[in-house]
Parts: structure tokens; C-alpha cells; sequence
């Protein structure tokens, strides 16, 4: 018998639970819907691309978990109210929202940015967080519980060099808002009984958020990369199957007294 | 000379150089009287005599900050020769022997806390005494360190540790002392090029110069004239507040 018998590992699990992540198709979204689903959530696979979210969803149920997919646009308002509907149909409840649907653009420098990147950036990054958000709120007021983790980023924490070559000032300052947002969410609706915090990922290699910024011959990629592990406390980047476990404890039960914040995990990169 | 701070009488730890004595020479200039309170005596008498040049008022003396009775005595003087004490720059700081935590014998410790830390509440405490006994407020800017927000890898680790103490200590006066019209602010300089900085050596200036986003250290000056800001009546309505001035080093 544990001494400590009223505290378990239990709190970890999400049995019955019911959770819709966005950008679950790939990179971080598809590795968060996953770790939902081992935890026992029955996961909501949302994508703009619904055969890349049906493939999350099929990876999910292939070891045994419980997931349906579904199309969404985050950053159209229709879009978003019917996959919170969709999702209370089918599922009959909604306890925790990931919003991970995000995009980049290439990477200019400001002077350079044509307003276009700039808004295109902000209404998936931003207007999508704020959409799927509003959407969820209502039904979780209901339960009076719900968890709502935002994926902002240590680009939303600071300003990074250009040098980097993969990371603009819009995707920076949508990474921004959603940390103050994180923040607003959870004073406003702590008394609803629903917590809300963010990650903020530092450099995790092997997801599509890069395609359209990242330099791209093989050997610039090198460069980078070598460059990143430089920049790092801990001399290298991250797996995103790392980021599994930090987003478990946000949605469950074993975070229940934290919300409002928002926690970088980058192998010290904002450390120093 | 200007007169913005005519009527205040400032105390400004570690005078003997760097931005001590950048903060004395500035606030004297601006019409404070200035007591200069540090152990190197004749790094003191200059900064006294450059002061005395441009035609302002301070009185230089001996205290070892780490000291309660010197400090008391330093404080004792101040008054004596100005009246009640308006504007503390709690900036006494030393980092010899310091280094990585695996390494640092338990003494070497000691002797950076007992001045960055413990002679930081001393200098306050006394100065405290003083501004609520001559009831008219007062401002004290202590000298942090971007050290005491982030981790550096300087070896410096009793350093960045006392650093960030202090920046605890200083939102504990900002909130206790405010009825009395007290405030309390720290600054938090990344590389100055202060004859401390120069001891560690080039090779870390040119190291932290290319971290730092403006390309270069401070001169002792430029954190002078933050600290000026934050003793005069312009920033009344600032207290508790933490402010980095360095190059943009802990935006990034």
C-alpha cells in the first residue's frame, strides 16, 4: 500500500473526456491529438486538411483509442461553430480544446513584408485562437470544466534574430497575443470552472509549420539547425514527441489549480 | 549644472567608480549634495574631486557596505552634512572569486553575498530610517542585473544569485514604503564597461557585445542617466518596477 494513498497518477488520465485539437493533422497538432488519445480522451482530429486529420484520427484508434475527424477552418467563424456543434452531437460534451492551428510565412524582415503575410499570418495565428476559443467557452460554462491549451511559442516571449531566417515579425507578434489571450481567458472564465494555458514551444525540428519560411537547400537547413543548437542551453532542438507529456498535465485534472500561464519548452532557449 | 534636483540629498554606494560614480557625478550636477560611501578610498577622493570641480556639494566616505556599523555611521554623516536622506543608489557590488557552483568554495559565496546582498539591505535600511524620519519620501534605485533575471554563463553564480535577490527585496520596500512615498526601483544592466566588467577581460566583452542586440556595452554614463530618472520627481509614479538597460540582451 502507498503511503500516500490519495495521490495518483490518475489525475493523468482523461477517460471520458472529450478533446478537440486543431492543426491535428501534422507536426505538434498530430502528436498532441495523439497524446490526448492515449491518455483516454476521445480526440476530435480537426484540420483544414480532413484527410491529413482522418490519418490522426486512424493513428489513434489503430492502438485502441477513440477518435473522429472533422474539417475545419479556424479562421472562419462558420467553420469553427460547426465543428463545435459537430463535436457536441456526436460526443455529447467538450472538455478540452487545443488550440494548435497555426501557419508562417516567408521569413522578410518588416520593411519588407507585404501586408497580405502580415494578415494571412494573424487570421489563423490569431482571429483562429480567438474563433475556437469562443466557440468552446459556451459549453464548457455548461460543465463548469474545461481546459483550453493555446500554442503560442518563445517567439510570442521575445524578439529572434533574422539571422534565423525562419521566423517574421507576424508570426512573432500572433505568438504574442495568444500569450496575453492565454492570460485574459483564464481571469475571465476561472469562475466557470475553465483554465486556460500556453506552451510556448522553443525550436522542435520535423513539423510543416516551416515549409513556407524556412530557407531551402539542404545545406541552409544544416547551417540553421547547427546554428539553433549553439543558441540552446541544451545543445540541440526538440522532438515534438516531447511536448506529449507537458500537454497532458495542462489539460488533466493534475494541473487543476494552474491556469494563466504560459511555459516555454525549448531546452533553455529563453533561459538566458 | 542644472537645479532638477536641488533640495535632495542622495547616497550613492560604490562612488568609487563605474556607475557609482557616473550616478554621483549626474545627480550632483543636477544640484543633489551627494555622500560617496565606498571602500576604495582613493577612487572615492576622485570622484569627490570631480565632482567639486563642475561646483558641486558631497562629502566622501569610507564605508564597507557589509558593515552595519559603517553603514550606520556613513548614513550618520550623510545626514549631518545635508539633512534627511531623499535618493538612495544602492549600488555597492562585487564579484571576485566567483564563480560555477560545482567549483565555488562556500566563502567565496559568502563574500559576494555579504556585499551584493547584505549590504544592500543595510544601505536601505539606514536610508529607510532617514527618509520616513524627514517625511518627505524618497527613491531608491538598487543595481541588479540581467544576471538576476536570466541564466548566464559567466560563472558568476553568487553574483546572479544576489542579484536576484535583490530585485525581491526591492518590490518589498516598493509595496511597505509606499505610504510613506517611498519608492523603490531596480535596474538591471547587461555589459557596462565598468573598470569590474574591463577586470574580467576583453575576450567577455566581445563575447557579450555580439550577444547584445545593439552590438556594444553601455558606458557607465548611460546607466547614469536611468538612474537620475528614477531618483527624480519625474518618474513619482514608478515604484517596484524592474528595468533592464541592456542593449535589448533579454528582449531576444
Amino acid at each position: 500500500m502507498s503511503q500516500v494513498a490519495t495521490f495518483s497518477l490518475d489525475l493523468f488520465r482523461l477517460d471520458g473526456q472529450v478533446a478537440v485539437v486543431t492543426g491535428s493533422g501534422s507536426g505538434l497538432g498530430n502528436v498532441f491529438a495523439r497524446a490526448l488519445g492515449v491518455a483516454g480522451a476521445t480526440v476530435v482530429s480537426a484540420d483544414i486538411d480532413l484527410a491529413a486529420a482522418e490519418m490522426t484520427a486512424d493513428e489513434i484508434r489503430h492502438v485502441g483509442g477513440i477518435a473522429t475527424s472533422l474539417a475545419v477552418d479556424v479562421s472562419d467563424s462558420d467553420s469553427v461553430e460547426t465543428m463545435s456543434v459537430a463535436t457536441l452531437k456526436e460526443h455529447g460534451r467538450l472538455d478540452i480544446l487545443v488550440n494548435n492551428a497555426g501557419i508562417a510565412s516567408p521569413a522578410d524582415r518588416i520593411h519588407d513584408m507585404p501586408i497580405e503575410d502580415w494578415d494571412r499570418v494573424n487570421a489563423v495565428n490569431t482571429r483562429g485562437v480567438f474563433l475556437c476559443t469562443k466557440a468552446v467557452l459556451p459549453q464548457m460554462m455548461v460543465q463548469n470544466k474545461g481546459s483550453i491549451i493555446n500554442i503560442s511559442s518563445v517567439a510570442g516571449l521575445g524578439g529572434v534574430s533574422n539571422d534565423l531566417s525562419a521566423v517574421a515579425a507576424n508570426y512573432s507578434a500572433s505568438k504574442g497575443a495568444v500569450a496575453t489571450f492565454t492570460k485574459q481567458v483564464a481571469v475571465e472564465y476561472g469562475k466557470d470552472g475553465i483554465r486556460c494555458n500556453a506552451i510556448a514551444p522553443g525550436w522542435h525540428l520535423g513539423t510543416q509549420l516551416g515549409r513556407e519560411a524556412l530557407p531551402l537547400t539542404e545545406a541552409d537547413i544544416n547551417a540553421m539547425v547547427e546554428k539553433l543548437h549553439e543558441l540552446t542551453p541544451m545543445n540541440r532542438t526538440g522532438d515534438p514527441e516531447e511536448l506529449a507529456g507537458l500537454l497532458v498535465y495542462l489539460a488533466s485534472d493534475a494541473a487543476s489549480f494552474m491556469t494563466g500561464q504560459v511555459i516555454a519548452h525549448d531546452g533553455g532557449w529563453t533561459a538566458w | 549644472m542644472t537645479t532638477r534636483m536641488e533640495g535632495h540629498n542622495a547616497i550613492v554606494t560604490g562612488s568609487s567608480s563605474g556607475m557609482g560614480r557616473a550616478t554621483a557625478i549626474r545627480l550632483a550636477s543636477e544640484g543633489a549634495s551627494v555622500c560617496l560611501a565606498d571602500i576604495d578610498k582613493e577612487g572615492n577622493a576622485e570622484t569627490l574631486e570631480l565632482i567639486k570641480q563642475q561646483g558641486g556639494r558631497a562629502i566622501a566616505e569610507y564605508c564597507d557596505v557589509s558593515d552595519e556599523s559603517l553603514v550606520k555611521s556613513m548614513t550618520a554623516s550623510a545626514e549631518a552634512a545635508f539633512g534627511s536622506v531623499s535618493i538612495l543608489f544602492n549600488n555597492a557590488g562585487f564579484e571576485d572569486g566567483d564563480g560555477n557552483t560545482d567549483e565555488l568554495d562556500v566563502d567565496a559565496w559568502e563574500k559576494v553575498q555579504s556585499i551584493n546582498t547584505r549590504g544592500v539591505f543595510l544601505a536601505a535600511k539606514y536610508a529607510l530610517k532617514s527618509m520616513i524620519a524627514g517625511g518627505k519620501g524618497g527613491s531608491i534605485t538598487t543595481t541588479s542585473s540581467i544576471g538576476g533575471l536570466i541564466g548566464t554563463p559567466g560563472g558568476l553564480h553568487s553574483y546572479c544569485a544576489s542579484k536576484g535577490a535583490v530585485i525581491s527585496l526591492t518590490r518589498s520596500w516598493a509595496v511597505t514604503y509606499a505610504p510613506h512615498n517611498i519608492r523603490a526601483n531596480a535596474i538591471c544592466p547587461g555589459l557596462v564597461l565598468t573598470p569590474m566588467v574591463k577586470r574580467i577581460g576583453p575576450e567577455f566583452i566581445e563575447a557579450a557585445s555580439s550577444m547584445t542586440p545593439l552590438g556594444r556595452g553601455a558606458e557607465p554614463e548611460e546607466i547614469a542617466n536611468l538612474v537620475a530618472f528614477l531618483s527624480s520627481e519625474e518618474s513619482r509614479f514608478i515604484t517596484g518596477t524592474i528595468i533592464p538597460i541592456d542593449g535589448g540582451y533579454t528582449a531576444q
